[in-house]
């Protein structure tokens, strides 16, 4: 693809994005119903649900560019999985940033160390790890290697987390969607949400692919350096 | 402002703040790869001609 068309796809999906979010928090704030306990505060589900899905789905890239990169040894796959960590501790910061936020006028504290609030912090600390790892290597393919390990070992924690508040009595809510009987979301909630997903996932795309195009870029430095030292 | 009001404003503008920052930050270090490129190449072609 040349410079110019992937200009236009970047904007394109930019101004799709923008339209997306804005409409889906539009929709959240005015159309879907205001929760009956929490009152109007809880409408940060709209932003902390769907930030933490983007963040599994991030780190599931990971974890599928890292047994991709360890079978074929392309690069490609290893630029993708670097891509998806960064953007996915962005959106893992926003669940981390937006929780305690939600959790303060509800519970009265900012913070607990129960088993999903932890294992959410834990998972963020291991792709911070992640990417410190891929600053300090210099070799390209050594760094490739030892983040795939990373990035394989590190995806353990995301059904942990998933899990953490079906396995364990935690301080965080029982699960609403996909929980055990008596859970559920008004239909109105579920749109929002689904909506919210929809914008923010395409903005996340966004960002990954320019990521990934500075992984490439950076690639073809390297190269280019090793051809003038020659 | 009502507590909860004021929560729910501060969640999205901080992470509203968070999310534009990570975008400066890619388009700064793009744009630093890009001249980089540019200025290697350069020197390449003037080597060569």
């Amino acid at each position: 693809m040349n410079e110019s068309a992937r200009h236009r796809l970047s904007l394109a999906l930019l101004v799709v994005a923008l339209l997306l979010i804005v409409s889906a928090w539009y929709y959240a704030f005015q159309v879907a119903p205001t929760e009956r306990t929490m009152g109007t505060i809880q409408r940060i589900f709209y932003l902390h649900l769907p930030a933490a899905f983007l963040s599994f789905l991030a780190f599931f890239v990971v974890f599928v560019g890292s047994v991709a990169y360890l079978t074929t040894r392309r690069m490609g796959w290893d630029w993708a999985a670097a891509s998806a960590a960064e953007v996915g501790v962005v959106f893992c910061a926003a669940v981390l940033i937006s929780g305690p936020l939600w959790a303060k006028p509800v519970w009265g504290i900012w913070w607990t160390w129960d088993a999903r609030l932890t294992t959410t912090l834990i998972l963020f600390l291991i792709y911070v790890a992640y990417l410190m790892l891929r600053l300090y290597v210099t070799d390209s393919e050594r760094r490739a290697r030892l983040a795939a390990v990373v990035g394989i070992l590190g995806f353990v924690d995301v059904p942990l987390v998933y899990m953490a508040n079906r396995w364990w009595r935690t301080q965080h809510p029982e699960p609403v969607i996909a929980g055990g009987e008596g859970s559920g979301l008004d239909p109105q909630m579920w749109w929002g949400v689904l909506w919210a997903f929809a914008g923010l996932l395409t903005f996340a795309s966004l960002l990954f692919f320019q990521r990934y195009r500075m992984e490439a870029m950076r690639a073809e430095l390297t190269e280019l350096a090793r051809r003038a030292r020659a | 402002m009502e507590i909860g009001l004021k929560h729910l404003f501060y969640a999205f503008a901080i992470v509203w703040a968070l999310l534009l920052g990570y975008v400066f930050s890619l388009a700064r270090r793009q744009k630093q790869l890009g001249d980089e490129l540019e200025t290697l190449k350069k020197a390449l072609g003037r080597r060569s001609n």
